[in-house]
């Protein structure tokens, strides 16, 4: 019963037919072998992508590591010396784990908001949780409170907080009963955000010598990376993950409308909250590690989604590794590029993948594929 | 809600890090500093050796220093003046001064230097300024030595001086350089002294024109100007670097108007302001009053700050130190 749900699902929500499968091959069992075999062909490829990147990532920054070196440090941590050594282990390899993190969060978190809205400009920041994590960080910037949560310092701590309390709060302003309607969500989300935002925009008015860290800060970025970080984001990370992971069905059908998820024997309602839930802990976590970085949230879903289709049981899994792989490509140009100096790596993003959207969109359109 | 950011990036930039340059370029003043700067009980100069930066935090030094990094301009110019121009091993991509300075190894935009290319010099010791506190945590956190250079005033400036020649066994120098300024310092305070308040002129100094920034008391440009025998017309302002309408600066009424100068281009014209609607009105435009001067010795808190001093004195008491 549930797999012929899951099916109709996939269908409705699909048109992956439409340029996937040539002419004839129109039965259900041999779309389903060709989709199973896409999609492994599709991780696959990403995950290749994803290691590559990394590799790369870790091979090259603004000081020069020779191969052998690098080698030797990556097949003996704990006995390898030198500056070398803590270039690679306490500098370069932290920095790329937390930008393939952060870049898997939001790709994940904004492929989520976007189905739950059934809104194309949705990205992860969409209902104030950016506003909220920035108030949290700029508060934490100014006051300078000298307190650690699991080792980890009030302004990561602070926007985390920021983000999920603000969420929680534009939630409870859009429920009117047990119903939550996306628009009011919608909404009320960039009301409470843009209230927020205008807070911050006053504390940095007299933020004095401290405004620049507010600045950089808002721009986002990986340089502030460290173990301890990643070590106190994992968990949340891979909880947000789980849970969007566990209800792709219920965003394929919710993508339908909610009417038709409910004849399809969904909780709407709850299944919302869990996907609200699992996408805002997901942007949270990213926030907390990186500050403010734009349009890998709300490019990489699209870009995704045109590659592999909007079945979200291989759309999630494949946003998280492009996201991933595209975010440690845009921070390793971001530190090398102009190596000493670094590039706001939210630069980087835009101007990397906002032509390259734009080729897949023209190219889609030439091609009258829409969706 | 990140495009509420991004839309309005240019104006950030504009309203926020250009200030935030003059912020980081001064060092900042808008905090007090956590300590004395000196530890009195480290006067002798023996190592190891324990000096306090201008943040309150000690730091133990083993021995002389030899390999030395510098994070900002100021920072730079201090450290030749005191004959360190040799142990400089890398500095900032906007230390210019002296011309030597602008050919050392670089460590990246002082904003937010390379921490892996600092690492990767191993040095005795890094000089930063309270901009670069996350790098100066992270350094410390891979077991180098980092200190914050500060000065809030003038004042400021000398003591940070002399824990700093402490600090790279440069005693001597340091106390002939803080004698030599403070003897600068000393000419042009007797001499505004015996300017009554009243014939004081009203300054209004533009950090930026668009839009229209000023420098609020607790900058270090605000006090070379009170120090030069000025009044900062902004003497009310909260901000460090707040933006001022043009109708309350035809309203103060400025007698003197001066600008930064970047690498010899000027920002601004007595033409241009002149051409600024109602600005015709201000004194300091009827006279000619206006003038710019070399933004980087007037906002890097180092030990041309003197020299800033002396041509601000120059333009608005002119003929004083003659």
């Amino acid at each position: 019963m549930e797999t012929v749900e899951h099916e109709r699902c996939r269908s409705v929500a699909g048109g992956e037919t439409r340029w996937a499968s040539p002419p004839g091959s129109h039965s259900l069992f041999a779309s389903a072998q060709r989709r199973k075999w896409k999609k492994r062909a599709m991780i696959v490829i990403l995950l290749a992508s994803l290691i590559l990147s990394m590799s790369l990532a870790v091979r090259v920054g603004a000081v020069h590591v020779s191969l052998e070196e690098l080698v030797g440090i990556l097949s003996r941590p704990t006995t390898a010396a030198g500056t070398a050594r803590t270039i690679i282990l306490d500098i370069r390899l932290p920095r790329v784990l937390a930008s393939a993190m952060v870049g898997a969060a939001l790709a994940v978190a904004g492929t989520t908001f976007q189905a739950l809205f059934r809104n194309p400009m949705a990205d992860p920041y969409v209902i104030g949780a950016s506003s909220g994590a920035a108030l949290g960080a700029t508060v934490a910037i100014l006051l300078n409170p000298g307190f650690r949560v699991l080792g980890v310092g009030a302004v990561p701590s602070l926007a985390f907080v920021g983000a999920l309390v603000t969420v929680l709060v534009v939630y409870h302003l859009a429920r009117v009963g047990h119903a939550v309607s996306v628009i009011t969500l919608l909404l009320a989300g960039i009301a409470v955000g843009s209230f927020l935002s205008a807070i911050v925009s006053l504390l940095m008015y007299f933020s004095g010598e401290r405004l620049h860290q507010v600045v950089f800060w808002l721009m986002g970025g990986f340089d502030g990376a460290r173990w301890l970080y990643l070590k106190a984001a994992l968990p949340y990370f891979t909880l947000g993950v789980a849970i969007v992971v566990f209800h792709t069905r219920e965003l394929n059908c919710i993508l339908m409308g909610d009417e038709s998820a409910r004849h399809l024997g969904i909780n709407v309602e709850r299944a919302r909250k869990m996907l609200l839930a699992g996408a805002t802990l997901l942007t949270a976590t990213a926030v907390s590690q990186s500050g403010l970085i734009g349009f890998v949230g709300l490019i990489v879903p699209h870009v995704t989604r045109m590659i592999a289709g909007p079945d979200h049981s291989l759309l999630i899994p494949a946003s998280a590794l492009g996201g991933a792989a595209f975010m440690v490509a845009a921070d390793t140009l971001a530190r090398t590029v102009i190596a000493p100096t670094e590039l706001p790596v939210g630069l980087v993003t835009a101007l990397g993948g906002g032509p390259f959207f734009i080729y897949i969109l023209r190219r889609r359109f030439k091609m009258r594929m829409f969706y | 809600m990140l495009a509420r950011y991004i839309n309005r990036l240019p104006q950030l930039v504009a309203t926020l890090l250009i200030p935030a340059l003059f912020v980081l370029a001064s060092g900042g003043c808008a905090l007090n500093r956590a300590q004395s700067p000196v530890d009195p009980s480290v006067e002798t100069g023996g190592y190891p050796l324990t000096v306090t930066d201008d943040m309150g935090r000690q730091i133990t030094l083993d021995s002389a220093p030899e390999r030395l990094v510098s994070l900002a301009p100021s920072n730079t110019e201090i450290l030749f003046a005191l004959g360190l121009g040799d142990k400089v091993v890398a500095v900032d991509d906007y230390s210019d001064y002296p011309p030597e300075a602008a050919n050392l190894p670089k460590v990246g935009g002082f904003s937010k230097p390379s921490v892996e290319k600092i690492v990767s010099l191993q040095p005795d010791l890094v000089f930063a300024t309270s901009i670069h506190e996350e790098a100066v945590k992270r350094l410390q956190e891979l077991g180098m030595l980092a200190v914050v250079v500060r000065p809030g005033s003038l004042d400021d400036l000398l003591e940070s001086i002399k824990w700093i020649g402490l600090a790279t066994s440069a005693q001597e120098r340091a106390d002939e350089l803080i004698r030599q300024m403070r003897n600068r310092i000393d000419q042009v305070q007797s001499r505004v002294s015996r300017i009554p308040m009243d014939k004081r002129p009203w300054v209004y100094y533009e950090v930026y024109s668009d839009p229209i920034m000023t420098v609020g008391p607790r900058t270090l440009i605000s006090q070379l100007i009170e120090t030069a025998g000025g009044r900062n017309i902004a003497y009310d302002a909260d901000a460090d670097y707040p933006k001022f309408s043009s109708e309350t600066i035809i309203k103060r009424n400025p007698e003197v108007i001066i600008f930064p100068e970047f690498h010899g281009s000027t920002a601004l014209t007595v033409e241009q302001v002149r051409s600024r609607d109602g600005w015709s009105e201000i004194s300091a435009v009827k006279d000619g009053k206006v003038y710019g001067i070399d933004a980087n010795i007037i906002s890097r808190p180092g030990p041309r700050a003197v020299d800033a001093l002396e041509q601000l004195v120059r333009i608005i008491h002119p003929g004083l130190l003659d």
